[in-house]
C-alpha cells in the first residue's frame, strides 16, 4: 500500500492518522466523561493524567494530519456528490480538526488554570504555567465540557455521513478510508 | 524668680515624661493590626512534583513585635483550615476532608512564638509551636521584618512534614502525588494599633 495519497485513495500515512484519532477520541471522550464523576483520589489523579496524555497524543496526531493534507492532499470528492455535500463536508471536517485543536488546548490550560500539573503518563510532569486562577479555571471547565459534547455530536454525524455514502450513495467515500482497502478504479 | 522655678519644673517634668514614655515604648513590644489586602498566609506543596500554592482566606494574627523588643514580642496566628484556596473546589475539598486537615473537627490551626532570636539585620526566627489537627510540634520559622514607627513589613516561610501532622492519611500517606514536605508562607503588612 502506498504511503501518499492520490486522487482516488488515500495513502497509508492519512489512513494510519485518521484510525488512530479515531480509536483514542472513541476512548477518551467515555473516560473524560466517567472520570468527572470520581471522588478525588489517586485514582481519580491517575486517569486525569491518562485523559490528558492521550489529549496530548491526539492534539499531535491533528496536527499532524494537517500538515500531511499540504503535503499530499486528499482524494477529491466524487462528481456524484453535490456542491451543496462537497461544502458540508468541508465544513464538517474543518469543524472537526478545529475543535480537535481547541480541545486539547483548553484542556492544558485549565490544568495550569487549577493548578493541576500534566503528568505524561503518570511518569513525566510536563513544565507547567502559574495562572492559577478559579474562575478562569471553572470556565475553562465549562468549555471543555461543552466542547466534548460538540465532538462527539460531529463524530456521530461524520459516522452517520460515512455510512449514508456507503450504504445509500454507493459510493467510494467509506471505502477509500477503510485500512487495508483500495477502490476499484 | 517664681517663674524660673515653674520654668525649670516644667522643663524637668517634660524631660522625664519623654523618658518615661520612651521607656514605657522600648520596653512593650508594639501589637500590630493587620492590613488584609497586603497581608497572606499559605503554602506550597508539591503535587506530582510540581508546585501547587494555596492561600488560607480566613486567619486571626495577633501580633505584638520589635526588634528591639524581642523578650516582649509575641505571634499567635490562627488559621480558619475550611478557608483554604488553591483554585480548585476539589482540592480544596479534599484538604478540609477527614484525610487531610479533618476542618470540622479541627477548624483551626495555631501558630504560636514567644520567643525570637535576631539572626542578623533584619532576619529573624520565631521559637514557636505549630497546631494542626491536634498535633502540637515545636517549629522554627524564620523571617525577614522591618518596623519602623507606624508600619510593620515581615514575610517567611518555614518547611514541614506534612505526615507529622497526620495531614494525608489512607491512600494518601503515599507521598508521590502530594509531596510530604509542605512549605508554609506568609507576608504582612501592619499598622501600630
Amino acid at each position: 500500500m502506498q504511503l501518499r495519497n492520490d486522487p482516488e485513495n488515500y495513502g497509508l500515512i492519512s489512513k494510519f492518522l485518521h484510525w488512530s484519532t479515531a480509536l483514542l477520541i472513541l476512548g477518551h471522550i467515555p473516560l473524560g466523561w466517567w472520570m468527572r464523576g470520581l471522588p478525588l483520589g489517586l485514582d481519580k489523579v491517575w486517569y486525569y493524567n491518562l485523559h490528558k496524555s492521550l489529549g496530548i497524543i491526539i492534539l499531535a496526531l491533528v496536527v499532524l494530519r494537517i500538515a500531511w493534507r499540504r503535503i499530499s492532499p486528499p482524494p477529491s470528492y466524487p462528481n456524484t456528490m453535490s456542491n451543496f455535500e462537497k461544502n458540508t463536508a468541508r465544513t464538517l471536517h474543518y469543524s472537526l480538526y478545529t475543535a480537535l485543536i481547541f480541545q486539547p488546548i483548553i484542556g492544558i490550560i485549565h490544568s495550569w488554570a487549577s493548578g493541576y500539573p500534566i503528568v505524561f503518563f503518570n511518569s513525566y510532569a510536563l513544565p507547567s504555567l502559574s495562572i492559577s486562577n478559579k474562575s478562569f479555571a471553572d470556565w475553562l471547565s465549562t468549555s471543555h465540557f461543552i466542547l466534548g459534547w460538540g465532538i462527539a455530536a460531529l463524530i456521530v454525524v461524520h459516522i452517520g455521513a460515512a455510512l449514508k455514502h456507503h450504504y445509500l450513495d454507493k459510493d467510494q467515500i467509506l471505502i477509500r478510508m477503510l485500512p487495508f482497502c483500495r477502490t476499484r478504479n | 524668680m517664681n517663674i524660673i522655678f515653674r520654668i525649670l519644673f516644667s522643663a524637668a517634668l517634660l524631660v522625664f515624661g519623654i523618658i518615661f514614655l520612651g521607656r514605657s515604648h522600648a520596653n512593650a513590644a508594639p501589637i500590630w493590626a493587620l492590613d488584609a489586602e497586603q497581608s497572606q498566609v499559605g503554602f506550597i506543596a508539591k503535587q506530582s512534583g510540581a508546585d501547587v500554592t494555596g492561600i488560607f482566606e480566613q486567619y486571626d494574627a495577633k501580633i505584638s513585635f520589635h526588634p528591639e523588643e524581642l523578650s516582649t514580642s509575641h505571634i499567635r496566628i490562627e488559621i480558619v483550615t475550611k478557608s483554604v484556596n488553591t483554585q480548585s473546589n476539589d482540592r480544596d475539598k479534599l484538604i478540609r476532608s477527614t484525610a487531610f486537615f479533618d476542618s470540622t473537627t479541627h477548624p483551626k490551626a495555631i501558630f504560636e512564638a514567644t520567643n525570637f532570636e535576631n539572626i542578623q539585620g533584619d532576619e529573624f526566627v520565631a521559637h514557636g509551636t505549630l497546631t494542626m489537627r491536634g498535633v502540637t510540634k515545636e517549629l522554627d520559622l524564620p523571617f525577614l521584618a522591618s518596623v519602623d514607627s507606624n508600619n510593620l513589613e515581615a514575610s517567611g516561610e518555614t518547611q514541614i512534614s506534612r505526615l507529622e501532622y497526620g495531614i494525608g492519611s489512607g491512600q494518601w500517606l503515599d507521598t508521590a502525588v502530594i509531596g510530604e514536605m509542605v512549605r508554609i508562607t506568609f507576608a504582612v503588612e501592619g499598622l501600630v494599633k
